[in-house]
């Protein structure tokens, strides 16, 4: 009787551990070294790499629009053997080369609520469709039914303009369901936050708008001294 | 509101109906118990919450593996043309999940769960087959997958064979995907579902003997 009360506790704790973990960020799965990644360092033994993601890669990892607003670095930590690192996402920093703009990582709440705020449509947003119209044909003539006259035949045309307004279809992620879904996956997908001795990787999200032939440098914080990496 | 107070109730009373006769009910009422019924349903252990049709397709799927079987049971009772009834299934680890279900006999019948169900449509015989409409609010899913007859799982529940969910439309979420062959070898992805967007996905099953 003990034994399946015990029995019967222990499957709601594993029950309520699975959801637990499941609501926990997981980031993605690091390669096998940090030298795998284009843009690699060592600091302090602390291997770290990273790779800015290109707007095809984007598209292809996330079901969240995140090109319209940010830029994608995935970044993988590897402690030392018997070394634990804490990981959190403001020791993280991108600075575009050549201009004074740098930026840290913003959260999934944040980027979430961002991509939600511009896909809402606008009030006085209006979607105007014209549609001309010509017509040609040819009449035959006869008498006329309203004067009684006789009418002759010919080439008869007509144009004309039509126009409609209505509002725009809706843009994904415009509902409430999508931000949550949108903040879901992006909380999932980056880095995880914390003290760990195993290798960890995920993506950190930046809100700078993907610009074509530029240079970034991806900055680590680490015991107060940075590693910078060209991406 | 109203509404789920009946049902509640109505399903409160089946199912103690169910614990206190084991089947038999008194009066004119009708009273059947079927182990093997397709529509007594349950999930694994695992996800706990979540109850479907998979119970038969997972049992296929584990044919070998009678001993783990779980003990099921169900009855329904007429009332007029009102049929009450409930179910329950119960884990060799004393686990019980109980089920019920109303409708207006003959027609319209089946169980469902007293816990969480994440699919509405997944009480009625043949699962999900209304669950995957389109709507204006929902996203596509284009799943592509080889063999066509491997089984689809969302979130555990299962769902149906490949061939014939191409296309779903589901609603905005997070959704655990697994597309399992008949050779037992399964395509795992987690997808993320938002609305009026067209998610592509190709599930690439290696076979389990490479």
């Amino acid at each position: 009787m003990m034994k399946l009360k015990l029995t019967r506790w222990l499957t709601v704790v594993l029950i309520w551990a699975t959801g637990v973990a499941l609501d926990a960020p997981r980031g993605t799965v690091p390669k096998s070294a940090a030298d795998q990644y284009p843009a690699h360092a060592v600091q302090d033994g602390i291997n770290i790499g990273a790779v800015l993601l290109s707007t095809n890669d984007v598209r292809h990892a996330f079901s969240t629009r995140i090109n319209e607003c940010c830029l994608v670095v995935e970044v993988a930590l590897y402690p030392q053997k018997d070394g634990l690192v804490e990981v959190s996402l403001n020791d993280f920093a991108l600075r575009v080369v050549g201009q004074d703009i740098a930026a840290k990582p913003s959260s999934a709440e944040v980027v979430a609520g961002r991509l939600y705020r511009e896909a809402q449509p606008q009030q006085n947003q209006r979607d105007v469709s014209i549609s001309p119209t010509a017509g040609i044909g040819y009449e035959s003539g006869g008498i006329d039914p309203v004067t009684g006259q006789r009418r002759p035949g010919g080439v008869v045309t007509s144009t004309g303009v039509g126009v409609g307004v209505g509002a725009p279809p809706p843009k994904p992620g415009s509902n409430e369901a999508d931000r949550r879904t949108m903040e879901l996956e992006l909380r999932e997908k980056g880095v995880p936050e914390g003290n760990t001795a195993a290798p960890v990787a995920g993506y950190v999200y930046f809100t700078i708008p993907p610009r074509k032939n530029k240079k970034y440098q991806f900055e680590y914080s680490l015991n107060g001294k940075k590693v910078v990496l060209s991406l | 509101m109203w509404r789920e107070a009946v049902r509640n109730t109505l399903g409160t009373v089946a199912f103690a109906i169910l614990l206190l006769g084991s089947g038999a009910t008194g009066g004119s009422c009708q009273s059947t118990s079927s182990p093997e019924s397709p529509s007594s349903t349950s999930n694994s252990a695992s996800s706990g919450v979540q109850a479907t049709d998979q119970q038969d397709q997972s049992s296929k799927l584990n044919s070998k593996d009678k001993k783990d079987k779980p003990d099921k049971g169900k009855t329904h009772v007429h009332l007029g043309a009102v049929t009450v009834g409930a179910s329950y299934t119960r884990f060799s680890n004393g686990f019980l999940v109980p089920f019920w279900g109303y409708g207006f006999y003959p027609y319209y019948f089946g169980y469902e769960p007293f816990f969480y169900d994440p699919f509405y449509s997944s009480y009625f015989y043949e699962p999900y087959t209304s669950g995957f409409a389109y709507g204006p609010d929902k996203g596509e899913v284009r799943l592509e997958a080889k063999p066509s007859s491997a089984s689809v799982y969302l979130n555990d529940a299962y769902a149906g064979t490949a061939g014939k969910l191409k296309h779903m439309w589901l609603a905005p979420g997070a959704y655990d995907l697994t597309v399992a062959a008949p050779d037992g070898s399964a395509f795992h992805q987690r997808i993320y579902v938002l609305s009026g967007k067209s998610l592509k996905i190709h599930a690439k099953i290696v076979p389990q003997n490479e």
